[in-house]
């Protein structure tokens, strides 16, 4: 293999890094997001007793709603769920002496609120106020779907973790063959009197500039996959708008993580094999 | 300006350099003459700090080269000119760029006999890669790299081996031109006696004669 033959593989290898990895993590991510979204949809449940009138209930709602952890809080009246139920199960009117709903509140939380162990702590907490009677959750679905979260997040982190092991001996093995090809020219260079920080500086160009040429060609390739998706493509579990959105994310924290894996191996390479000729 | 006293160098079990003692005076043509395997570019690679003796004294300049840091073998070699005998020409520049990299790299504005290129006829040659050029003239271009800087003293390591003798006596006219005018100091190391005017040092078996 010849020295350009070398260049070029590493311009495909950064290519092929950057690319593999802002596609994959962006499937990681969208799959999290959308894991997310369904998991911070999950409601619990406030009814309060008979006895509270609109005001009280009001009053409930903005106290409630003050709290950091809670994304938007729904307000059901007594008259919604009676003719919710109603309509619903098709229930003979007649069959109530009037209305015996209580008025309820469908409470929200953030992502990072929407769990098990916070919606047990919130429960005792609401369970203190006069005016609420019950509150209701989900528990085993919460449960189930935290689960999903966590071992969905602990497979794509442990696929990336290995890939970027992966991709960082590929870079250290290829520059190591790059640095090969070179060291003779940089052992003459030191018999001239050029110091080894100045032949460290010529090295890192020399493994830098493919990279960037490789940076260039690949968000060609991410616009256009971008496009592509936004044409033609929409994964269920990766909508359009996560994948839009996670893709730009993606792309830079690549760039950032091949130009570090680049300037590493690099610094590696040269300081395990270059010597004091 | 080169002094040797006393030098062992060993490889492995064998003994290259036995006690080897002698000293080069500024302005002078002088040549290492040995046997293959006899040492002869070990001693060069000793003034330029490439290999370290065993024991001994070396002195290049004022400097101590033995007991040198690397720093300062850095800075000693920018006072050399070296002729390979491995040609070592760097692939990926062209000839100009191959001569003139050593004083760009080291910032250095250094005075260029370029009337070198035409007395050995490498003018043409100047905008080629190594790769294009034939063996002999790549030798060519590693004598003018040693030499066209006037660095005041010249290694030349074999510096003849793969020319015709046309230029064989062209470089050695060239050497002794420079020695004369610009009062270059060589140390030429060979394996037969190149020049009568030469003086020489004879190391190994030869050290008999």
């Amino acid at each position: 293999m010849s020295r350009d033959n070398v260049d070029i593989a590493l311009f495909f290898v950064v290519v092929a890094f950057v690319l593999t990895m802002t596609i994959l993590m962006s499937i990681f991510f969208g799959i999290n997001r959308y894991i997310t979204d369904k998991k911070s949809n999950i409601p619990m449940y406030v009814f309060c007793q008979t006895k509270a009138n609109d005001k009280d209930i009001q009053s409930l709602a903005d106290k409630l709603k003050q709290q950091n952890s809670i994304s938007r809080i729904n307000i059901i009246s007594k008259e919604d769920a009676y003719r919710d139920m109603v309509s619903k199960f098709s229930i003979d009117k007649n069959l109530f002496e009037g209305n015996p709903f209580p008025y309820s509140l469908e409470i929200f939380f953030k992502p990072k609120y929407t769990n098990s162990n916070f919606f047990a702590r919130f429960e005792q907490n609401l369970k203190k106020t006069n005016i609420v009677e019950d509150v209701n959750f989900p528990l085993k679905f919460l449960k189930n779907i935290e689960d999903v979260k966590k071992k969905v997040s602990m497979l794509s982190k442990s696929i990336l973790t290995i890939l970027y092991v992966f991709e960082f001996v590929v870079f250290v093995s290829i520059i190591s063959i790059l640095y090969s090809h070179k060291k003779e020219d940089f052992d003459t260079l030191k018999f001239f009197g050029i110091k080894r920080i100045r032949i460290f500086s010529m090295f890192l160009k020399k493994t830098i500039t493919p990279t960037l040429f490789a940076f260039f060609v690949s968000l060609v390739f991410v616009v256009l996959i971008y496009s592509l998706y936004d044409e033609y493509a929409n994964i269920y579990y990766v909508s359009k708008e996560i994948f839009k959105d996670s893709i730009k994310t993606t792309f830079i924290i690549n760039v950032f993580i091949g130009f570090l894996f680049i300037f590493l191996s690099s610094g590696f390479v040269f300081f395990t094999k270059d010597e004091k000729v | 300006m080169v002094e040797f006293i006393d030098v062992v160098k060993k490889f492995g079990d064998k003994t290259v350099l036995n006690g080897l003692s002698f000293r080069i005076v500024p302005n002078t043509m002088n040549q290492i003459v040995g046997e293959q395997s006899s040492g002869k570019s070990t001693i060069l690679k000793m003034i330029y700090g490439a290999v370290k003796p065993d024991r001994g004294y070396i002195r290049a300049f004022d400097a101590d080269v033995s007991n040198l840091k690397y720093s300062g073998i850095i800075l000693l070699r920018r006072y050399l000119g070296i002729i390979f005998e491995d040609i070592r020409l760097i692939k990926g520049l062209t000839v100009r760029e191959n001569i003139s990299t050593i004083i760009k790299m080291t910032k250095r504005d250094l005075y260029f006999s370029e009337e070198i290129f035409d007395i050995l006829s490498i003018g043409h040659l100047l905008e080629k890669y190594p790769r294009e050029l034939s063996l002999s003239e790549q030798s060519l271009v590693n004598i003018v790299r040693g030499v066209v800087f006037n660095f005041p003293l010249v290694l030349a390591d074999e510096p003849l081996r793969y020319l015709s003798y046309e230029y064989k006596r062209k470089v050695i006219e060239l050497f002794k031109h420079l020695n004369r005018q610009k009062g270059i100091t060589f140390l030429i190391a060979s394996q037969n006696i190149l020049d009568d005017d030469f003086n020489v040092i004879f190391i190994g078996n030869d050290e008999s004669r």
